[in-house]
């Protein structure tokens, strides 16, 4: 499926529970600039677990439906891949679940000192939000495929508007560790943003941000099975259909900064194997 | 004309000088709020007070460049903001003017406290009834950089048309205007009141200028307008980083 507008009153009434996407009103009269000094000066309450990331406009739509999908339960091993700072994984800590947040972003070195700068993504600072909401994430500084965890420890995996800025292949690399991370019945859940500027509805091959992938080349054939989620409206599937995603954009939940929608789906590991 | 990648080595060494379009260093992690209340807020540079979305990286070296200023020139810029063209022409000697109804509020000592940082004295005319006091013909050069992508034809209109009036027999209007790739005929969005490409030969036709630097196939609405010749320069063209748009440049001159 793709994103729609206007969303479902449970997903409004989930943003307005947790101050998703922004941050609470307190947080988001504070500049953006001042966004790392809001990690020196944590008020929970005021600003909500998703004060603490720069995001995108689809996600008003991404974090209430993955919630949803994901159905959170204590206990639940949740992989969160790409998650940053963001309120997701606190959330879904605060909520009982047992939550490891993979990201390469947070490594040192050059483009770890760049997401420091810029996001504020540090180890140190992961830990101190973490702290303030009370929970524990654990953050691993690496890729999926180079964290080094048990196949099929996970019973949830989450990717969100993660794939669209990594090349194809490295993308489907991303979804065979995400594959053999997840435990049998297990779900793996992806949003992948849709650029209205880019092939095949834009004139452009890439822009700044990524590119549209073909999500059917990276999920098929890794034993998993979509179980949430329109093929008419997820690119590279068969069923997909450029004109009916055309013909959808006067529902569609466009994001104001930059013309992209979000496409979801939900994805299963049967028991017992694939079919 | 539309703006070509990678940018002339003048306007990169324009860019580095003056810290254009987004300020220097650190601009980005701090405040505005802070930035401006800086002792040094010069420090930052020109550009470091206005938020851009990427295209100006080469409007402004190429604004700047087309109308090659000079000491004692008079210079009127439409809705320049806080941008940091104002500044830079003032600090090169230009007698500057920013006629721009939305720099309201805080905003105006802002504009204030930037005027005292760069020693500068850029005239601000937020109401337009002032307008009225800057005499016919008076100025040598006029900007307009992305400055009527949001209005309606008919307001845009009247904006060239006055700003033609303000210029000199022989002065220069540097106009730019962004073309946004994800709408109709190149996306399949249709965009809407907020959001449009603007008609350039509608917007400029008998407003009393002459075009002196543009290529028509590359300027939408005019009769050699050619989008098929615009998709094939893509790979040629500066597209935003921020947002998927090209700028389209022209120079209109009032006849001597």
């Amino acid at each position: 499926m793709i994103g729609r507008s206007p969303l479902p009153p449970e997903y409004a009434e989930w943003n307005a529970r947790w101050g998703a996407p922004y941050g609470r009103p307190a947080a988001q009269e504070w500049e953006v600039a001042d966004r790392l000094r809001r990690l020196d000066e944590i008020d929970p309450d005021a600003f909500g677990p998703f004060a603490f990331q720069l995001t995108s406009d689809t996600r008003v739509f991404e974090y209430p439906w993955a919630y949803h999908a994901l159905r959170p339960e204590p206990g639940m091993r949740v992989l969160d891949i790409g998650a940053g700072l963001s309120g997701l994984q606190f959330v879904l800590a605060m909520q009982g679940c047992s939550v490891t947040n993979v990201d390469p972003s947070a490594k040192n070195g050059e483009w770890g000192a760049l997401s420091a700068a810029m996001w504020g993504l540090t180890p140190e600072n992961h830990r101190r939000i973490g702290d303030a909401f009370g929970v524990e994430v654990r953050l691993i500084p690496e890729t999926v495929q180079d964290a080094g965890l048990p196949p099929e420890s996970f019973d949830r995996v989450l990717c969100l508007s993660v794939l669209e800025h990594l090349d194809q292949a490295e993308a489907r690399a991303v979804l065979e560790s995400a594959a053999a991370l997840l435990a049998p019945g297990g779900l793996v859940l992806l949003t992948v943003d849709l650029f209205f500027d880019v092939r095949p509805f834009g004139v452009l091959p890439a822009n700044s941000y990524g590119s549209n992938l073909d999500i059917y080349a990276c999920v098929r054939d890794l034993g998993l099975e979509l179980v949430q989620g329109e093929p008419r409206e997820l690119l590279g599937f068969p069923q997909y259909d450029v004109s009916h995603v055309v013909s959808l954009v006067p529902d569609l939940l466009i994001s104001p900064r930059y013309p992209c929608a979000s496409q979801a789906l939900v994805l299963t590991k049967p028991e017992g194997g694939s079919r | 004309m539309i703006g070509r990648s990678p940018l002339p080595q003048e306007y990169l060494e324009w860019n580095r000088t003056w810290g254009a379009p987004y300020g220097r260093g650190r601009s980005a992690l701090v405040s505005l709020r802070e930035r401006l209340r800086a002792p040094d807020a010069e420090a930052y540079g020109p550009f470091a007070f206005q938020p851009e979305r990427g295209l100006k990286t080469f409007q402004y070296p190429w604004a700047y460049f087309t109308a090659a200023p000079r000491p004692g020139m008079r210079a009127m810029l439409s809705g320049a903001g806080l941008g940091g063209l104002q500044f830079v022409l003032a600090m090169e000697g230009l007698d500057v003017v920013n006629v721009d109804p939305t720099v309201t509020g805080p905003a105006v000592e802002a504009h204030a406290r930037l005027n005292e940082a760069f020693g500068t004295d850029v005239r601000l005319i937020n109401d337009l009834r002032e307008t009225g006091e800057l005499p016919e013909g008076s100025f040598e050069r006029v900007f307009l950089l992305s400055a009527l992508d949001h209005l309606d034809r008919d307001t845009g209109r009247a904006v060239l048309s006055y700003a033609a009036g303000l210029l000199a027999p022989g002065g220069l209007c540097l106009l730019t205007s962004d073309l946004l790739l994800h709408l109709r005929p190149f996306g399949v969005l249709d965009g809407g009141e907020a959001e449009r490409n603007i008609d350039l030969y509608e917007l400029t036709k008998d407003v009393g200028l002459e075009m002196s630097h543009g290529d028509p196939r590359e300027l939408n609405g005019f009769p050699e307008y050619d989008p098929a010749h615009v998709v094939q320069a893509l790979p040629e063209l500066y597209v935003g980083p921020y947002y998927p748009s090209v700028s389209q440049n022209l120079v209109l001159h009032r006849p001597g």
